[in-house]
């Protein structure tokens, strides 16, 4: 049976990207004003953080397609709430 | 004709994954449903909910941070551990569950004392939509990371009495890192924006 977690990526560099990109998130909170792009850009920081200790830590680059699927029909699944919800939140969205 | 056991066995293996890293990754694929739709809601709520900010200013992001950072270094250690099964560094594993499970208490104590303080303030659940959100959602969280620690605890017990298989350390750890994974969402969402 093949062990994926033979390749074992630089886990403490993993960890400092994540740190650094922690105090990043909180330049963006104490700065940045206007909330929907604080929200935007929050969001898109935590994203990258979650891909990064996903493929690293819990190894999922080394997985097969059917791990891989566990993950992205769910993660579809969150998209598909957050787009078919979105058209009631913009309406009434002060921006 | 094959016998139960060895249909079992087959069928675990005909994806060329072990049993129970594929059970672990169907049990995560749920709490990413769960997990997904209490914080996309919120996120779209936080968009139309212009007192969030005010709510949010009360939220100690000292204790948040401390938090964030704990876990983050957990979610190292704990692959660490798993890195050292491999390597049959049993010293090593011991060492980083035991750090992973220090961590994820000092995560719990933390929020102990951020909920004391806002419940002594009078933010409860029922003080409005930000708090029931914020309890709710990092109440669950909490829950999850106890847990953790559980489980955590269990497999370096194992490992001290010798009992170490690998799967153990591998889906503790996957089970952790999904913890982390919650958290790296819930901290901006309630801390930061």
């Amino acid at each position: 049976m093949e062990d994926h977690t033979e390749h074992h990526p630089n886990y403490v560099l993993i960890w400092f990207i994540l740190v650094i990109l922690t105090i990043i998130s909180i330049l963006i909170g104490k700065y940045i004003d206007n909330h929907v792009l604080k929200v935007t850009l929050l969001f898109v920081n935590a994203a990258i953080k979650a891909v990064l200790v996903a493929l690293n830590f819990m190894h999922l680059k080394f997985e097969k397609v059917v791990v891989i699927s566990l993950v992205v029909v769910p993660l579809t699944l969150f998209i598909l709430l957050i787009f078919g919800l979105m058209p009631d939140t913009l309406s009434t969205i002060k921006w | 004709m094959s016998s139960y056991a060895e249909i079992t066995r087959e069928d675990g293996e005909s994806t060329g994954i072990p049993s129970p890293r594929l059970a672990m990754w169907v049990f995560l694929s749920s709490e990413i449903v769960l997990f997904g739709g209490l914080i996309g809601s919120c996120i779209l709520f936080r968009l139309t909910y212009e007192k969030w900010a005010e709510y949010a200013a009360h939220v100690n992001s000292m204790i948040g941070s401390i938090n964030t950072l704990a876990l983050l270094t957990s979610s190292l250690t704990v692959v660490l551990a798993h890195k050292m099964v491999q390597n049959r560094n049993y010293k090593a594993v011991n060492i980083f569950l035991a750090i992973t499970i220090l961590l994820g208490l000092l995560f719990l104590v933390l929020k102990g004392i951020e909920y004391s303080g806002e419940i002594h303030h009078g933010y409860t659940i029922l003080k409005g939509p930000f708090w029931a959100f914020y309890f709710g959602i990092t109440g669950l969280h909490a829950l999850h990371v106890l847990v953790g620690i559980i489980l955590n605890a269990i497999v370096l017990m194992l490992s001290l009495r010798n009992k170490r298989p690998q799967s153990f350390v591998e889906n503790s750890g996957l089970y952790w890192h999904f913890v982390d994974v919650v958290w790296i969402f819930v901290f901006p969402l309630f801390y930061l924006s």
